[in-house]
This record gives C-alpha cells, sequence and structure tokens, in this order.
C-alpha cells in the first residue's frame, strides 16, 4: 500500500493499523530529529514524537497533499518541541540563551573521531539545531526548512551559516581540525 | 570546516535504529476518531433499524396516526410520512441511547 492510499484510508476510515504503519516509517527519522534537538535526551525524545505521531493522527484532516507528508511531520514535530520549549523553563532558557546546552548528552554511535557529536550540537541554539539537522541529515532543501519552521528562507540560511560556524569553532577548540 | 565534513558528522553519528515498540505504544495512544460521515451512516442505520421495529410492532399506533394522516392527505404521501416518522423515531431512540452510554 503506498503513501496516498494510506493516508487516505486513515483520513476516510480512521484507519489505526495504516496508521501504524506510517509510524513505523517515520519513527526513526523523527526520534532522531528529536534526539538532535533536545541535546541527547532520549527519553523525551521518544515522548515528543509520540506527541507528534498523536498531533499527526487528530488533524490528518487539515493535511493537503500539495506537501509531503514528511514535511507536514516535520512541522507539526518542530511546533511540538517549540510548545514544550515555551512550556519548559529549562528549554525555555535553551531557546533565549543560544550558548547553552544540555546535561543530558548520549554518545550517538558510529563517531569514529573519539567526540560526542550530540554534546557538540550543544552549542547550537535549538532553531539553528532544528535547521541543521533538517539540512545535513534529512537532506532538505532552504525552502522545505522554511515550510517546516516557519521561518523565512533567509532566516533559514544564516541559521545555517551561524550553526556552521559555532560547530567549526567547537571542533577547532577541541583539536578536532587537527585529527 | 568544509561543508562535507558536517555532512558526514551527521549522518555517521546522529542515525537512530528503530525501536521495535515505538509503533505499539504509538498506536495504543491514539484516541478515537469521529468521522462525521461514518457517524452520520451509523446513525441512520441504526434509526431505519429501531424504525422498522418499530413499524412492526407499533402496528396499532401506526393505524390510528395513519388513519389521521389519511383524513387529511392522499395515501401515497402518507407512506412516506410513515417512513420518515419511524426513521426519525428510530434515529431519535439510537441518538438518545448513545448519550446515555
Amino acid at each position: 500500500m503506498n503513501e496516498r492510499t494510506l493516508l487516505a484510508r486513515i483520513a476516510l476510515l480512521g484507519d489505526s493499523d495504516a496508521f501504524g504503519v506510517l509510524v513505523e516509517k517515520y519513527q526513526s527519522p523523527l526520534r532522531g530529529f528529536f534526539l538532535n534537538l533536545t541535546g541527547g535526551d532520549r527519553q523525551l525524545s521518544d515522548d515528543l514524537a509520540q506527541e507528534t505521531f498523536i498531533k499527526a493522527w487528530l488533524g490528518i484532516g487539515n493535511f493537503r497533499s500539495l506537501a509531503r507528508f514528511s514535511t507536514w511531520l516535520y512541522r507539526i514535530g518542530y511546533n511540538t518541541f517549540y510548545d514544550h520549549c515555551r512550556s519548559n523553563r529549562r528549554y525555555e532558557a535553551d531557546l533565549q540563551a543560544p550558548e547553552t546546552g544540555s546535561e543530558d548528552h548520549k554518545s550517538g554511535n558510529g563517531d569514529d573521531f573519539g567526540i560526542d557529536f550530540r554534546q557538540a550540537l550543544t552549542v547550537l541554539n535549538p532553531q539553528q539545531r532544528a535547521v541543521m539537522h533538517l539540512f545535513y541529515y534529512e537532506d532538505k532543501t532552504v525552502a522545505v526548512i522554511s515550510q517546516i519552521t516557519g521561518m523565512p528562507t533567509g532566516t533559514v540560511k544564516s541559521h545555517l551559516a551561524g550553526g556552521r560556524k559555532k560547530l567549526s569553532e567547537y571542533f577547532k577548540d577541541t583539536a578536532y581540525e587537527t585529527k | 570546516m568544509e561543508e562535507q565534513k558536517i555532512a558526514r558528522l551527521y549522518k555517521e553519528n546522529t542515525t537512530v535504529e528503530p525501536d521495535p515498540g515505538f509503533r505499539e505504544r504509538v498506536v495504543g495512544r491514539l484516541p478515537e476518531k469521529t468521522i462525521l460521515w461514518l457517524a452520520i451512516a451509523k446513525v441512520l442505520t441504526v434509526g431505519l433499524c429501531l424504525g422498522l421495529v418499530f413499524l412492526i410492532f407499533g402496528t396499532d399506533i401506526l393505524r390510528t396516526l395513519s388513519e389521521a394522516i389519511k383524513a387529511d392527505g392522499s395515501p401515497e404521501l402518507s407512506m412516506y410520512l410513515w417512513f420518515s416518522l419511524a426513521t426519525l423515531v428510530g434515529s431519535i431512540s439510537f441518538a438518545l441511547i448513545r448519550s446515555v452510554n
């Protein structure tokens, strides 16, 4: 069954099995997205991913196939994270003070440079983390990232440039460049 | 740092393996969706069934009603009125039952 058929079944019949297939397909990328946004907090990432899927289930009637389902899902996910930040003091501070990081760091897999990449990502502010992840990991274009985050394309580009600069400096400080 | 290096670091370090229990956890938490046309169809179907029961067992009442209607209108019209009345009674009964449950 293709994605369009699954979406039609969910919207018209409320088919939870069809929705389960989409959950299976998108769970890893979405959990990875949240894991980077939260600085490696697995429990919180799973909670946010579950909340995102439930919002998608409830709002499937608003989905217009003009956008791809993944773009729409990431948009819900980004808003869910943003709402979480606003309702949580620790993350609210993170939103407002770009240089702070999360305390809960966990190593990523395949780390062949001897660095904790997710820890490195905490030098970025949440907007930069989101934009950088979507651009470098998900290979989304600036226009699509703009749709997902609701930022103008100029702001997306600016976050990308700022994120690249911060990561470069971080890796320089941790002697990454010499390896 | 070159873009390729950053892209490579992302691809190598931020991949998340699928969680086998995640799908069940999400599907288990899904609230029941109310599909409007399905809800209307259900109410009408059950309404028709209850209306038929009303037609079968409420013959005495209907005969009296029919005679009253026939006195004012044509027999064809009265048949439609009967049917509408039966559906209406059935739908209201079903809606009442649903609201109580």
